[in-house]
């Protein structure tokens, strides 16, 4: 078994320059505050050992992702990790070093043997394993307690804690390759398409039976409509389609063409495009006829003289009904003349009474000024006296003037008043006189209509429409004409029409049977599907493709039975010491026993593990984090027991290993390390205060201890080592 | 023995198709040595989007004979 003696660490993790610690004692304490390089010590011995494989994802150690191996202010010596391990044949010394940085980063190992002879790269790698036969598995299972490990089993989610001892198993390669396959979900994509696939076969035999179904029902509905069974074949249909192109250039002849040309189908993939050609040809030959020509114009000018006809009689009545109002307006007003005369008398009328005002107010002008006269002439006792009777009348000029003013403003008022009467009458006889104008306007614009529509028939008959003429009896005579003509007409073409009628109707039949025929034959096509190279390369390819699904699901199945098995030998073999270790640091007043089992997650594939206490119920609820802490301690000492006789590394490295226990605790785990210490060499890295001076105190044998005090960027921890 | 060996011993107990099994095993813990579980899951996603591809080319003209 191998003893650590010498480390020399530089430019690693927390290490800036070159340090070196000596441990020749059976305990080595590595005390200080977080962030002092403790950790980064007992990581040093890892990566001396395993280099590469104890860094990033695979690890299973989420703070193991993107570790940065080189120190970020590592001094010009570079980084390398230098340790000698005493065994029975003498001292060895495996250094590895870290050369480039980033991508191009590569390792160098050297082993320095007992006779001072060195090995390099591939040699020395094969002397380490050749040494220790450990993998870094083995190593951080047996050897090395991670202070994750710890962190991680404290969870109290199932699946974490799960996860945390196939950890401290050794088995998280295991997991991380079930999860690698469990994230491709080769299984989903197969069932999608799977499930396409079988879509498209249902849709396919589905597709099949509605052609089947339609396919009958036409047959049955022609047979029922008179067509022989016989009839409905491809043969047929093409001898008809060539009758029917031979009777389509014999109408056309009839109707005086006699260019027609009509390809007849050579197979039933041409007999649509045939009928297409043959309708459309049909009907130009029909509208282009001489016959049909003629019958179209004369549908078309009968058209145009019933739509003159309306319109005439539509004007005329237009026009005597403006008439009647005009003339019912005349008679109650008057005619133009009338109502002229009548405002010009109105407005004579006006002028009179304008001047009868001016007369009035004049006269009251002058009657106040007389007044005024008098009263300014007249003595002060001719004012009080009636020049008449000479009694006294001290008001007589006052109400003289009075009486003249009132009766002055009577005769003003009737004036005013029938000045207004004057002038409402004025205006109504103004207002009657525009309505007759528009009146007027309105009966010549219908008068206009009318000789316009007469104009429109003078040109629709070709003739000359004198005034005494009635444009009325003449279109309608035109058009009784036109339909005596187009009866005849139409009597010529009838049977012509017959046999065009005919045409259709085989036209018709021949549609039917190609419609049947083509269903068959797209059922027959999709029947064909399953024979073609297509489907057989798809059928095949989904036969891989569940090889494929099969295989990947084989492989994650021996995975999961790989990887439980595994843990079951290792918990079987950790089983005693796990329950003496767990019962004694713990001491838990209602757990004096406990067992581990592991199962196969089946939906997972992961390994789930359970606690079984001596009572058979499941502790884990009532575990504090505390019995947690103690629960993974036991764990690892379990297995560092069950590796002991094999093992080749005569030492133990727990890295926080106290961070969850309560005083009692650590004080029972540190009997446990004593205990421990009779066996193998100790290292022991803390934070805290206490516990570091618990286990001075309290393991007896003797005491490598190294405070880790300040940490710079330059020189990294400064270690100052106590006896 | 390590993780490889005995999934691999796994493997070849049964003889169903123990040599593409062999071959797919080797495949998908040589991604995880380069790239870890994201390199299977690569791996495995390409091989089923091979698959995909080729069965979506063939899908596809069989609708067309629909």
């Amino acid at each position: 078994m191998f003893q650590l003696t010498r480390l020399r660490i530089c430019g690693f993790r927390g290490f800036a320059g070159a340090q070196e610690l000596d441990f020749g004692q059976p305990v080595v304490l590595l005390c200080g505050e977080n962030h002092r390089g403790k950790s980064s010590t007992l990581n040093a011995v890892e990566w001396c050992l395993f280099g590469g494989s104890c860094v990033g994802k695979k690890t299973g150690i989420r703070e193991r992702i993107d570790w940065e191996v080189s120190n970020r202010y590592a001094s010009s010596e570079g980084t390398f990790v230098e340790a000698e391990f005493k065994g029975s044949e003498g001292n060895y010394v495996v250094k590895r070093e870290l050369t480039g940085a980033g991508r191009r980063a590569s390792e160098r190992t050297t082993v320095k043997l007992p006779d001072g002879a060195q090995l390099e790269g591939d040699d020395a790698d094969r002397q380490i394993y050749a040494l220790f036969r450990s993998s870094f598995q083995d190593f951080m299972t047996t050897v090395y307690q991670h202070q994750e490990a710890i962190r991680a089993v404290l969870t109290q989610e199932p699946r974490d804690r799960n996860d945390a001892i196939d950890r401290l198993l050794g088995l998280s390669e295991y997991r991380e390759l079930v999860r690698g396959i469990t994230d491709a979900k080769t299984g989903a994509a197969y069932k999608a398409m799977q499930n396409e696939f079988g879509n498209f076969r249902q849709r396919a035999e589905q597709s099949v039976r509605i052609y089947d179904k339609e396919a009958r029902e036409k047959k049955e509905k022609a047979i029922a409509d008179g067509m022989g069974e016989e009839h409905i074949t491809e043969m047929d249909a093409l001898a008809r389609a060539e009758r029917i192109g031979a009777a389509i250039i014999s109408l056309a002849r009839e109707l005086g063409i006699t260019d027609l040309q009509i390809t007849v189908p050579r197979d039933l993939g041409q007999v649509a495009q045939f009928r297409d050609e043959a309708k459309d040809k049909i009907d130009a030959v029909w509208l282009e006829s001489p016959d049909m020509v003629k019958q179209t114009t004369l549908e078309r000018k009968q058209r145009e003289l019933t739509s003159l006809v309306e319109k005439y009689q539509d004007v005329k009545k237009a026009e005597a009904e403006a008439k009647v109002e005009r003339d019912e307006f005349v008679k109650r007003h008057g005619d133009e003349a009338t109502l002229a005369k009548a405002v010009e008398a109105k407005q004579q009328e006006m002028r009179r009474i304008r001047e009868e005002i001016h007369k009035s107010n004049a006269r009251a002008s002058l009657v106040r000024e007389a007044v005024q006269y008098l009263k300014d002439v007249a003595s002060d006792n001719q004012r009080r006296q009636c020049p008449l009777c000479g009694t006294e009348a001290p008001e007589l000029l006052n109400q003289l003037q009075s009486e003249w003013e009132e009766k002055i403003e009577i005769d003003v008022r009737a004036l005013e008043a029938e000045r207004k009467q004057q002038q409402t009458e004025l205006e109504q006889l103004v207002s009657s006189g525009d309505q007759l104008e528009k009146l007027e306007q309105a009966l010549a614009a219908a008068h206009s209509c009318t000789k316009a529509c007469e104009t429109d028939a003078a040109a629709a008959l070709q003739r000359e429409i004198a005034n005494d003429d009635d444009p009325l009896a003449l279109l309608n005579r035109e058009l009784q004409a036109i339909g005596s003509e187009l009866g005849s007409q139409k009597k010529a073409i009838e049977k012509k029409g017959e046999k065009r009628i005919a045409i259709f109707e085989q036209l018709a039949k021949l549609r039917t049977i190609d419609e049947i025929l083509g269903l068959q034959r797209k059922k027959e096509i999709v029947e064909r599907i399953w024979s073609t190279n297509e489907y057989k390369e798809l059928d095949e390819l989904m036969d891989k493709a569940s090889e494929f699904i099969e295989d990947v699901q084989a492989i994650k199945g021996s995975l999961a039975t790989a990887s439980r098995e595994e843990a079951e030998a290792k918990i079987s073999a950790a089983g005693t010491s796990l329950e003496k270790y767990f019962c004694r640091i713990a001491n838990h007043p209602t757990i004096t026993g406990l067992a581990m089992d592991v199962r196969e997650d089946p939906r997972t594939g992961f390994n789930s593990y359970s606690i079984i206490g001596n009572d058979g119920s499941d502790p884990i609820p009532i575990l504090s984090q505390g019995d947690l802490n103690c629960l993974a301690l036991s764990l690892f000492f379990g297995l560092a027991d069950a590796a002991e006789e094999t093992q080749p590394f005569a030492f133990l490295m727990l890295d926080d290993p106290s961070q969850s226990l309560g005083p009692e605790m650590e004080q029972r785990f540190v009997s446990v390390l004593e205990d421990i210490a009779e066996r193998r060499q100790l290292f022991i890295s803390t934070p805290y205060a206490g516990f570091k001076n618990l286990l001075i105190s309290s393991i007896t044998k003797s005491k490598d201890v190294y405070d880790f005090l300040d940490w710079t960027k330059d020189n990294g921890p400064r270690i100052v080592r106590n006896a | 023995m390590g993780c490889y060996e005995k999934v691999l011993d796994k493997i070849t107990m049964t003889e169903q198709r123990a040599k593409e099994r062999k071959a797919l095993w080797h495949a998908v813990s040589s991604s995880f040595g380069r790239e870890g579980a994201e390199g299977i899951s690569n791996e495995l996603t390409a091989e089923t989007e091979r698959l995909r591809e080729s069965f979506d080319v063939l899908l596809a003209k069989l609708n067309d004979m629909l």
